[in-house]
């Protein structure tokens, strides 16, 4: 127990303050982690911005629908940035944290959960705003189809804004409807259980950031949705049905981290688990960073969503095919966030680490260090999906040769896992067979 | 491996726990049987309704064998047929109150292995053992760890694509119930069932009925894929 002594002496140095002191600081802290989220909006906006602009340049003379389209377009783009406000002002003017009962480090730890989970809002924010630059582009070329392209545009920014959703049910939770807060634990000094509840209330927190992925990815599958449909209309129903299956795939990874939080915050197996309850808090945070990977993929596979509905723009008849490649891509591109799902859920259920005899500090360490060496993840994920978008297109173009495009394209993909793999050697390497343990 | 949503033990046969995955397994095995048996019981030259069915399923799976693998390689349909009907059956079988069984990592694992194993086994009989085994030393022998490590991740990948997502949705499902009963009994003060009905209907489509259909189709195809590359 040396190794942890620091971090006693930080957590009992933290216990000589007024009990609510601690939860308002906390809450101060996790007001601005909040508002990180409006990168996206900002981002997203401007790009939107930027776009109607350029719309308005190639057809001055339906300017005015251009920019009606960019501003709806931009104000559903800002709904992340308000969510984000809103949690920021209830931790501001109306904390619930502060009159409830409990150990304070679990409703502190809760507070900063809350406020982590809402960065995952950059996501929407950037592909919503995507989204309304493509719509107003779109429009300027037709402006006839003006209705049909604000419809398309809407109905993807709604999928893309669905793990910004759950990053603020996960904030709620934490903040009113507190399941962490049940266990029954002793006030004072960071008991053995607090502290592991505590880890999993930031961990809920974090795991749920990997929303911002389908957000971007979905929001560039709904701008090339409402192009394609300026674009040719009388395929309006496959390019949006396209649009949702692709932007439904890409939401596979969003819903993992949900379900990782979920586990943390509903089920968690770390509380009953025997072992230094140091470990299993490094392993909570670890299966969250782990998750953060999904990001990758998810971007990757909007990618290939949005060029899937433009493949059906450009061959409506080869739409069985593009579609096909467009799954099977985007099905590779999950590969990443499949093997931190894998590293997430052997250290929430049958953690390596506490079983092992050495100094347990290296052993949390390990822990941490095998969920963040997963992030690697977002990079395969990302590179996949864009050779799956790819070959989507050239299928499109060539349906004939449907075979060995795929073929190309997957051989592409297994080597851009390359690094994807590294990472889950090293991840494998210090939860299974540490060498650190016997350099001490 | 997943504590508190992982499947509840039966019973025991001589000490081996019976899960319900492998209860639902078998119930899933018999629907396929029987409904295989009614089908084909009477053939006739101008098929009726059950036979009809059956024979646009049987189309339906050789021709995307086809498509995917090649003339060459038809022998693989029935193979492919029943590891889709499998699966589908499986992944909706939480429509009709049932744990599905793909929500086991031992089911999915299972298959994975079997994908694992077509895709070793056709390659080196179709390129010869040596010939197969050199592929492990390309582009250079060095990277032999590594075209080992990238070969074990497909089965890994696979078995946990269809596993991540159908205990996804299982989880989900589990606490909106308890969530809807929690609420109904605050709401309304009785114990009865009330909100559950109808509100959880729409996710049960996204997660039983689009998702399960989808991954028993991915799964499917990435099989396919797998074992018609390491062939060529």
């Amino acid at each position: 127990m040396e190794a942890t002594n620091f971090i006693m002496t930080f957590l009992e140095w933290l216990m000589k303050f007024d009990r609510r002191a601690l939860i308002l600081s906390a809450s101060a802290i996790a007001a601005g982690l909040a508002m990180i989220a409006g990168i996206g909006p900002g981002v997203g906006q401007g790009y939107a911005a930027g776009k109607g602009a350029e719309a308005v340049s190639t057809n001055p003379i339906s300017s005015k629908q251009s920019t009606m389209v960019m501003l709806l377009g931009a104000a559903v783009a800002e709904t992340s940035g308000i969510l984000a406000l809103v949690v920021a002002l209830i931790l501001l003017f109306g904390n619930p944290l502060v009159n409830t009962e409990g150990s304070a480090l679990v409703i502190m730890a809760s507070a900063i959960g809350a406020g982590i989970s809402m960065i995952a809002g950059v996501g929407p924010g950037i592909g919503q705003g995507y989204a309304a630059g493509k719509g107003a582009q779109a429009v300027s070329e037709n402006p006839e189809l003006q209705p049909s392209i604000i419809r398309t545009m809407f109905l993807g920014q709604a999928v893309a804004q669905t793990t910004g959703i759950y990053a603020l049910i996960v904030s709620l939770v934490l903040l009113f409807a507190n399941p962490l807060l049940g266990f029954s634990v002793l006030g004072g000094v960071a008991t053995e259980k607090a502290f592991i509840l505590s880890a999993s209330a930031i961990a809920a927190g974090l795991a749920v950031i990997a929303g911002i992925g389908p957000g971007i990815g979905q929001g560039y599958a709904a701008g090339k949705g409402a192009q394609g449909v300026g674009e040719r209309l009388n395929s309006q129903g496959d390019i949006v049905r396209t649009m949702l299956l692709g932007a439904a795939i890409s939401e596979t990874s969003g819903i993992l981290a949900l379900v990782i939080s979920l586990i943390l915050l509903y089920g968690n197996p770390l509380i009953t688990l025997s072992g230094n309850y140091f470990i299993l808090s490094a392993s909570a945070i670890g299966a969250a960073f782990a998750m953060i990977a999904g990001i990758g993929p998810s971007i990757g596979q909007g990618y290939a969503a949005g060029k899937a509905a433009e493949s059906v723009s450009i061959n409506p008849k080869a739409i069985r095919q593009s579609t096909m490649v467009m799954l099977l891509g985007a099905a590779i591109a999950e590969t990443s966030t499949i093997l931190s799902l894998v590293v997430a859920l052997i250290l929430l259920y049958s953690n390596p680490l506490v079983s092992i005899d050495g100094a347990i500090i290296i052993l949390s360490a390990s822990a941490i260090g095998a969920g963040l060496a997963m992030i690697a993840g977002i990079g395969p994920g990302i590179g996949q999906g864009y050779a799956a978008g790819k070959g989507t297109e050239a299928v499109a173009k060539r349906p004939q040769f449907q075979a060995i495009i795929m073929r190309t394209m997957f051989l592409g993909q297994a080597v851009a896992q390359t690094t994807g793999i590294y990472a889950l050697i090293i991840a494998l390497v210090l939860m299974f067979a540490n060498p650190l343990i016997s350099l001490l | 491996m997943e504590g508190g949503f992982g499947p509840i033990v039966a019973f025991e046969i001589f000490g081996i726990p019976i899960t319900q995955t492998v209860t639902t397994t078998w119930f899933i095995m018999a629907i396929v049987i029987l409904l295989s048996y009614l089908a084909t019981r009477k053939f006739e030259k101008n098929p009726k309704n059950a036979q009809n069915m059956a024979e646009i399923v049987v189309d339906t799976i050789n021709g995307l064998t086809r498509q995917t693998m090649g003339e060459a390689n038809i022998g693989f349909a029935p193979y492919i047929g029943t590891l889709i009907i499998f699966i589908a059956l499986s992944n909706i079988a939480g429509l009709f109150g049932l744990r599905p069984p793909t929500a086991d990592v031992n089911t999915t694992m299972g298959l994975a292995i079997m994908t694992f194993l077509m895709i070793h086994f056709f390659g080196a009989k179709s390129k010869g053992v040596l010939p197969y085994m050199k592929g492990f030393l390309e582009p250079f022998a060095a990277l032999l760890p590594l075209n080992i490590m990238g070969e074990l991740a497909t089965p890994i990948s696979l078995g946990f694509r269809l596993f991540g997502n159908i205990i996804g949705g299982v989880i989900i499902m589990n606490l909106l119930y308890g969530a809807l009963a929690g609420l109904t009994t605050k709401l309304i003060g009785i114990n009865i069932p009330i909100l559950q009905v109808g509100i959880p209907a729409l996710l049960h489509v996204y997660f039983d009925l689009f998702a399960g259909i989808l991954q028993s189709f991915i799964f499917t195809m990435l099989t396919m894929v797998f074992v018609s590359i390491a062939i060529e």
